[in-house]
């Protein structure tokens, strides 16, 4: 079975964004991610809960010589040129005791050692380990990774963008990677400082990629996607040169001036990203400010209130722990920003979960208080076991009002609050009893698009009527111009009328056919996005499609309306034609009878009444032969007369040549009729040789015959020409029949337009009209020009001649 | 079919649809000498019979039931082409005869043509000479007295109505009259009629 009907139902046919669809396959990404993240936060906790002091060096015999294994790179140590593989000479003055070596390494201030890179011996004093430690401090770091992992992750969860989403979930998790290990990294853990390093490779990296992903059209440019290129492929190599580092020590320091390059670079690349988009709309100057602020936010209170003092050895105004915790801004303000251009309503929910907060708070609190003042006083008037079943009447009291309650004050709160609050099938109701009430489509769509705009806070509808099958109309509603989300949905109202019909659904946030349940396409309904929110939540989506077909059906029977409405207009007005015509019709044929009668009663009845009176005198006949036959010579004069009236009142109603000669040579037979009528005007027509043995449709023929005796007696009636010319040719598309005078009469057109009585060129017109003829009346200086074209294949006709006279005997 | 060229009688088909004046026609050819060999009705009929009884001359009235009688021309002439056809006609004009020898009808006549005119077109034809409403080429065309008055009339540049009052006929009538002799002196209007008649010296 090829397409069951009742399946078949219309989808929409484009959705902008998907609501909050959880991406199933997503889940295991961030599941793995999480966990990662987890047990590095585990380890790095652990390690750093260890009662000793934060470790900055390992040591160990090397031999007999106890040797520097591993230094924390950053500290005063490091900067005084002491470098992993230098022999250990003295620890604060003293000679080093390989048995407790440890312990003596820990209580040291001051370390002389003996570098192994250049021989020399190297003094330096270590700092504080407490200030080494401080602003290491364990909760704000793990606050802060936290934040940055449960951006990274709820975005790349919910995001409808699988790019950005990546982009946000590498920079969230390499963040909490990097503040994590950095726990663990003071305590002399190698696997942390890798992780470290690693991380801050991925920081850089990811930071720039977010930035090139970022959802805004101008930073999509080719050079900074071969940006992001490069600086893979430098992450790579820096990566691969730190396991060299790990075997090599010496490597180390070049390991680490390469990645802090590759990561500055990456930085300085972001920030060319941004400044670039800062060119664009103020929709991308907003988003980029709110980054702006996110980084000054999360890391001004950090650089102000804690490293600047501890750098400039003052005390910090505020604990390092809350300023770093101020770091979490950052992550904060990338999710919000991504969150506000790609959730799908994220924000209706989130505003609806305010108000539903606050609604719960303030009636559990009076609840609460309700409770509370009622407890003091009841239990004291009540019995024992009625004060025992207090509590449970309480509760199935506040169990029976509390949702009845709160969902009275929230829908209250909402509707004061929001625009876009509605109740379904109230909804759906009342559009329905309005539809029901009104007629004609435009009326339809207006009422339909009102609601619909005003129901979901919509920025603009639209419908498209499919009228005929060329010809749609538009029906649209555009409230106030979108203030800056998603540009390309956006549109004014003469925007949307430009559009095509590819582009309106391409713009549009929900495209849905309009069908019939016969499935006839009445059209298209597109709504765009909404005023005051992101995108269409599902409920608004069902009930645009509800509408959808609701709607359908009503405007297709007020289509088949409209079509029958015209239609029986023009049924009118056809009638009101034929009834025009045939009396026309009637008029002429009453005209030619009264000019037959007329021809007929004034020439040969006059004739043989005066010849009838004549023969009575033949009764004296016989007396004188002469005179008797000059009387017989007059009778006969008289016949001749009467045969000739009655030859001339025959020709002019049905011209035989035109019957048995074909079209050519009867206007031949008209212009010498013609001519022995008119005393005044030389008519000329020359015969087009080649048309002289062409027959044409009888009907055809005469069409043009009538309208050639037309053009000349208008000639002859309006003007007063001396020279009229007729000529009929054979074109390559069609037949032309001219008449040309020199009467030139400008009242000539109008009288004979006017004067349509089956005489004018409307009859002409009319006879013409099966052959899709055409009339045209001209005054070229004195002259009138009637020119009658007919469209025909004329080399056809003038074959069939040829074949005709080829049949012929020879001359 | 074969045509009897050694017979000096002359046979003749008539093609004509009102029988009396078929049969008067038939009585009048046959007084004159020529043998009638029959009075067809229709077009079919006379292409049968015509078919049957080789006649060397075919008087052919035009108006037939069935066919036009112009066809019926053709199609006689196509099947033996060296046949004389004469025409009998309510239409004269120039242009009418001229197509009616361009299909190759030898000559035709009005139907109030006389008895003796028709014989004397049917001689003419058979001998090969084209005869025009009794009138050759060679010669100028004879003219009745209302005509001759007429064409002096036009002569002197009246009009239509101005002749009828003098001759005290209609103006349908002058026309008449004048149409035919513009068929005879083979003009088309009055201005050339004047001046054939010039020539001719009728004036």
């Amino acid at each position: 079975m090829v397409g069951d009907p009742a399946t078949a139902r219309p989808e929409p046919l484009h959705r902008f964004g998907a609501t909050f669809q959880a991406h199933a396959h997503r889940w295991p990404v961030a599941a793995v991610v999480a966990l990662a993240l987890a047990v590095v936060a585990v380890l790095a906790l652990t390690v750093s809960r260890a009662p000793e002091e934060p470790a900055i060096l390992a040591v160990d015999l090397v031999g007999d010589a106890p040797t520097i294994t591993w230094l924390y790179p950053a500290t005063a140590l490091w900067d005084a040129g002491i470098r992993p593989g230098d022999r250990i000479v003295s620890l604060d003055a003293q000679p080093v005791d390989p048995s407790r070596l440890r312990e003596q390494v820990r209580q040291a201030r001051t370390i002389e050692v003996q570098s192994a890179a250049s021989g020399l011996p190297i003094v330096a004093e270590r700092e504080d380990p407490q200030t080494l430690r401080a602003p290491l401090s364990r909760w704000s770091f793990a606050v802060t990774a936290t934040c940055f992992a449960a951006v990274g992750l709820l975005v790349f969860l919910l995001s409808r963008q699988l790019r950005p989403a990546v982009g946000l979930l590498m920079f969230g998790a390499d963040t909490a990677l990097l503040l994590l290990a950095s726990l663990a990294t003071p305590f002399g853990v190698p696997w942390a400082l890798a992780v470290v390093l690693m991380s801050m490779l991925g920081f850089g990296f990811s930071t720039l990629t977010l930035f090139v992903l970022f959802p805004v059209d101008q930073t999509h440019r080719a050079w900074a996607r071969w940006a992001v290129r490069i600086a893979a492929a430098a992450s790579l190599a820096v990566a691969a040169l730190y396991v060299v580092a790990v075997r090599d020590p010496t490597v180390y320091p070049f390991v680490l001036r390469a990645m802090l390059s590759v990561v500055s670079l990456e930085l300085v690349i972001a920030v060319g990203v941004v400044i670039t988009a800062w060119r664009a709309s103020a929709l991308e100057r907003r988003a980029i400010g709110l980054i702006m602020l996110g980084l000054a936010a999360g890391v001004a209170p950090f650089v102000l209130f804690s490293a600047l003092p501890f750098l400039i050895r003052g005390a910090a105004v505020v604990p390092p722990e809350l300023s770093i915790v101020a770091i979490s801004l950052m992550p904060v303000s990338f999710g919000v920003l991504i969150l506000r251009r790609q959730f799908p309503g994220i924000e209706r929910p989130a505003r609806r979960g305010a108000v539903a907060f606050l609604v719960w708070a303030v009636l559990l609190t009076i609840f609460g208080i309700a409770t509370t003042l009622v407890e003091d006083i009841a239990p004291t008037q009540l019995d024992g076991a009625l004060a025992e079943a207090w509590p449970l009447v309480l509760i199935a009291l506040v169990a029976a009002t509390f949702p009845v309650l709160q969902r009275r004050a929230r829908t209250a709160l909402e509707r004061r609050l929001f625009h876009d609050v509605y109740d379904f099938a109230p909804t759906v109701q009342a559009l329905t009893a309005e539809l029901n009430r009104l007629h004609g489509v435009s009326a339809l769509a207006d009422a339909t698009l009102d609601q619909l705009v005003q129901t979901l806070d919509l920025t603009w509808a639209c419908i498209l009527v499919h009228e005929s099958t060329e010809h749609h109309r538009r029906y649209s509603r555009v409230r106030t111009q979108f203030p800056g989300r998603g540009s390309e949905h956006n549109c004014d109202d003469a925007c949307i009328d430009r559009l095509s019909e590819d582009q309106l659904i391409r713009r549009a946030a929900l495209c849905i056919q309009l069908f019939t349940e016969e499935h006839v396409q009445v059209g298209l309904l597109a709504v765009g996005p909404k005023q005051h929110d992101v995108e269409l939540q599902a409920e608004d989506m069902r009930l645009v499609e509800t509408v959808a077909s609701v709607v359908a059906p009503v405007l297709r029977n007020a289509l088949l309306l409209a079509e029958l409405a015209k239609q029986v207009d023009v049924l009118a007005s056809r009638e009101r034609q034929l009834a025009t015509l045939s009396l026309r019709v009637m008029r002429v044929a009453e005209e030619e009878r009264r000019r037959l009668a007329a021809d007929l009663h004034d020439e040969p009845m006059q004739r043989i009444v005066l010849l009838l009176r004549d023969l009575r005198s033949t009764d004296q006949f016989g007396a004188d032969l002469a005179r008797d036959r000059a009387g017989i010579q007059r009778l006969r004069d008289g016949l001749n007369d009467v045969v000739g009236s009655l030859g001339a009142i025959c020709a002019g109603l049905r011209p035989l040549s035109l019957e048995d000669f074909g079209l050519a040579v009867a206007l031949e037979s008209l212009v010498a009729s013609v001519s022995a009528r008119v005393d005044n005007a030389e008519i000329s027509y020359e015969p087009a040789e080649d048309l002289l043995d062409v027959r044409f449709p009888p009907d055809l023929e005469v069409a043009m015959y009538r309208a050639a005796q037309e053009g000349l007696n208008n000639s002859l009636k309006h003007g007063r020409p001396t020279a009229i010319r007729l000529s009929l040719t054979g074109q390559r598309d069609g037949l032309e029949l001219v008449v040309s005078d020199d009467g030139g009469s400008a009242a000539a057109d109008a009288s004979s337009e006017v004067t349509s009585g089956g005489y004018g060129l409307l009859g002409i017109r009319e006879r013409l009209t099966p052959w899709r003829g055409t009339v045209n009346l001209e005054h070229e200086g004195g002259n009138t020009v009637l020119r009658v074209f007919v469209p025909l294949n004329v080399a056809e006709y003038l074959r069939n001649a040829e074949l005709w006279s080829a049949l012929l005997p020879p001359l | 079919m074969e045509r009897t060229a050694t017979s000096s009688v002359i046979r003749v088909l008539i093609v004509e649809d009102h029988p009396l004046t078929g049969y008067g026609t038939a009585a009048a050819l046959a007084a004159a000498g020529l043998e009638v060999v029959g009075v067809a009705g229709s077009g079919a009929t006379a292409l049968v019979m015509a078919r049957r009884h080789a006649p060397a001359v075919v008087v052919l009235d035009l108006r037939l039931p069935d066919m036009s009688g112009v066809s019926v021309a053709r199609q006689l002439l196509r099947e033996v082409p060296d046949l004389s056809i004469v025409v009998l006609t309510g239409q004269l004009d120039a242009a009418y005869g001229k197509a009616l020898s361009r299909i190759g009808v030898d000559a035709y006549l009005t139907k109030d043509a006389a008895p003796q005119d028709l014989v004397a077109a049917i001689a003419a034809a058979m001998r090969g000479r084209t005869l025009r409403s009794g009138t050759t080429r060679r010669g100028p065309p004879t003219l009745s007295d209302r005509e001759r008055e007429i064409l002096a009339l036009v002569a002197e540049g009246h009009t239509n109505a101005e002749i009828a009052a003098r001759l005290f006929i209609s103006a349908k009538g002058v026309e008449y009259h004048l149409s035919t002799m513009f068929q005879r002196f083979e003009v088309r209007n009055r201005t050339e009629l004047t001046r054939q008649a010039l020539a001719y010296g009728l004036i």
